[in-house]
């Protein structure tokens, strides 16, 4: 569905190492989009713990950074939609005739696939304790040794799993 | 830093990221699968690029850290292949699907949903049947 062209290879890593150093700076902790999911889900201490939040590199005397306002991971989650259709306003803007008609029309297989996807992904982020934001780059970033191994396997299963998906 | 200011840095930022995301080619699903079919390697350029640099400038940020061993429990390897499945299933990852909704491919509601779902019922399965030591919360 893209219309526009694809960033290079370089753009898009500056593009997203600029945003992830950046929270760092601004809020004071590392970016990981599951963490403000949970936190929205009022999901309570004992629940796998998003890495990025892990104060232990933040400063000699680690204290654990400020409790965010919930309201703040909201706007971040309500932000990332809002930068999506930024991108798609110009040439290949988006057809939102089309798109509203694609839910309507309701084909219940492919939004059940979406469903079932969508699940795992909830559910295995909140068990890891990270997702591509927060164990892939926030995590990989600060080389923890946990986020290493859940990036890497999470890459593995999509290529393995991707194998028996498609025709 | 005041509340007013966390709310502005995160909703700026997230716009950022979001519109990132979508130039970049990670809201779509196509590219994503290729990437996963390893037909092309682009995005994991983009990615490996990104924790370079990250790992640089955490460097520099995080001069003062700490040596303790990394948070390891019983949940990540599991939950890191559920997640791994699901994003090869669906396409998307949270912050991707989000993106997806704004761009308006509107059937991403039916990922969201699925994510949100997921994500809240991570916490009466884990209260059940995990109840491992996952450290200390937010």
């Amino acid at each position: 569905m893209t219309a526009q062209p694809t960033w290079p290879w370089w753009l898009g890593a500056l593009w997203l190492a600029g945003v992830v150093l950046l929270y760092r700076v601004a809020a004071g902790r590392y970016l990981g989009v599951s963490g403000f999911l949970g936190r929205l889900s009022g999901l309570r201490a004992e629940m796998a713990h998003p890495v990025e939040a892990a104060p232990r590199a933040l400063s000699r005397e680690a204290a654990p950074p400020r409790r965010l306002p919930w309201q703040a991971p909201l706007a971040f989650l309500v932000a990332l939609a809002a930068g999506g259709l930024l991108a798609r306003i110009g040439p290949g803007g988006p057809d939102l005739h089309g798109a509203l008609g694609s839910l309507g029309r309701a084909d219940w297989r492919g939004a059940t696939v979406l469903l079932i996807g969508g699940l795992l992904v909830g559910f295995g982020a909140r068990m890891a304790g990270g997702c591509t934001s927060g164990h892939g780059l926030s995590g990989c970033g600060r080389l923890d040794r946990g986020s290493l191994l859940a990036t890497a396997c999470f890459f593995t299963t999509a290529v393995v799993v991707d194998c028996f998906l498609r025709p | 830093m005041s509340d007013r200011r966390h709310l502005a840095w995160h909703a700026l930022l997230g716009l950022v990221l979001g519109f990132g995301l979508s130039r970049m080619g990670l809201s779509d699903a196509a590219e994503v699968r290729r990437l996963f079919a390893l037909a092309d390697l682009r995005l994991l350029a983009t990615f490996a690029g990104a924790v370079l640099l990250i790992a640089g400038g955490a460097a520099v940020l995080d001069r003062a850290r700490h040596l303790a061993s990394p948070w390891r429990h019983p949940g990540l390897v599991p939950g890191s292949i559920l997640f791994g499945a699901g994003w090869a299933i669906c396409g998307a990852c949270p912050a991707t699907a989000l993106v997806q909704l704004g761009e308006g491919q509107l059937a991403a509601a039916w990922t969201l949903a699925g994510i949100g779902l997921g994500t809240w019922l991570y916490g009466p399965v884990h209260r059940r049947l995990f109840r491992w030591d996952a450290g200390p919360g937010q």
